[in-house]
């Protein structure tokens, strides 16, 4: 019987399969359009070129998603502001991260899925839920609506 | 006014009053809106209950105020957003409403413990002393290589679901 000690190596075991067997099928459905590299990380495109990436993270299980939002030196100076503020509104980004990649000058959306016990299904929404977030956070940042940040910003304020 | 505290506040009024006698401070309890406001060596230290189907503690450090045009300060920001603290579920941003950049993080209430707030909150105050020297001397260099894992690795913490937290 196995002491509680194996229990997380168990489980990490399980959740690798889990992604690993997403990942896989992910692959396959996307075809020539996905990319995999030699860590298994992949990378697909949607919404008329934008990148997707996918690493899972073997440590804890999770799967954390990286989606292109803008080059910086596109942006306005007021959309860069706009995207501070929408990384402050947690309501609607949830754990998601607004930042800069560290590989060049690209606003990405990053944000990670607790990958559960034979839970394909979730994962495929979850990853849903990235794109169309990315796509939210892209449609604000096109030039003819001029958006601020104001999908409903939470006005929090520490003064 | 009501004389019994609401019982989603027991958990954070007990946690927050004491980190706050071990930070040196003066005893602190939550207001009647539900927001303690303290300055630990400088930086403005909030905490805050957002009342919702599961209340939720929010804690803000303020870095200091950003113009809307100011680039380079924007772009540094951004890229200061991936650091240690965004495995909490902790987030760098600019409250439009102050022009105020405020590192925060968002825990579910009754998880929290002084245990977790000794946790979380130092290495925020880390980051914002950081953040805040440098926003100060504008030294926009890159971020140094600090853990810049955005996972939310502990599950006490979560993202507020609607409303605004501060009225």
């Amino acid at each position: 019987m196995a002491d509680a000690s194996d229990v997380p190596a168990e489980r990490s075991r399980i959740e690798r399969q889990t992604v690993l067997e997403f990942l896989a099928r992910l692959s396959l459905n996307l075809g020539d359009h996905c990319d995999r590299d030699e860590d298994g990380a992949i990378t697909f495109t949607f919404d008329e070129g934008r990148e997707l990436s996918l690493f899972h993270v073997e440590e804890t299980g999770q799967l954390v998603c990286e989606v292109e939002i803008a080059l910086v030196e596109a942006l306005e100076d007021r959309q860069l502001s706009d995207l501070l503020a929408l990384n402050m509104a947690a309501d609607w980004t949830g754990t998601g991260v607004l930042a800069i990649g560290g590989a060049g000058e690209t606003v990405v959306y990053i944000t990670s899925i607790v990958v559960q016990e034979n839970d394909a299904q979730s994962l495929d929404a979850a990853i849903g839920s990235v794109m169309t977030a990315a796509g939210m956070l892209s449609s604000l940042l096109e030039p003819s609506t001029g958006a601020r940040a104001s999908a409903d910003p939470a006005p929090m304020s520490i003064a | 006014m009501s004389t019994d505290p609401m019982p989603s506040r027991l958990a954070s009024n007990g946690a927050v009053e004491a980190y706050a006698i071990e930070l040196g401070l003066p005893p602190v309890t939550f207001d009647e809106a539900g927001r303690i406001d303290l300055v630990v060596d400088g930086i403005p230290l909030a905490f805050c209950i957002v009342d919702g189907s599961e209340p939720l503690l929010w804690i803000g450090c303020e870095i200091g105020a950003v113009e809307d045009h100011d680039r380079a300060a924007n772009t540094w920001l951004l890229k200061s957003a991936l650091r240690s603290w965004a495995r909490y579920g902790g987030k760098l941003g600019v409250d439009q409403t102050s022009g105020r950049a405020v590192l925060h993080v968002i825990l579910v209430e009754s998880r929290v413990s002084e245990t977790l707030l000794r946790e979380v909150v130092p290495t925020m105050m880390d980051d914002a002393r950081m953040l805040k020297a440098a926003l100060e001397a504008r030294r926009f260099d890159d971020p140094p290589d600090t853990d810049t894992d955005p996972r939310p690795t502990d599950p006490t913490t979560t993202a507020p679901q609607h409303g605004a937290i501060f009225g």
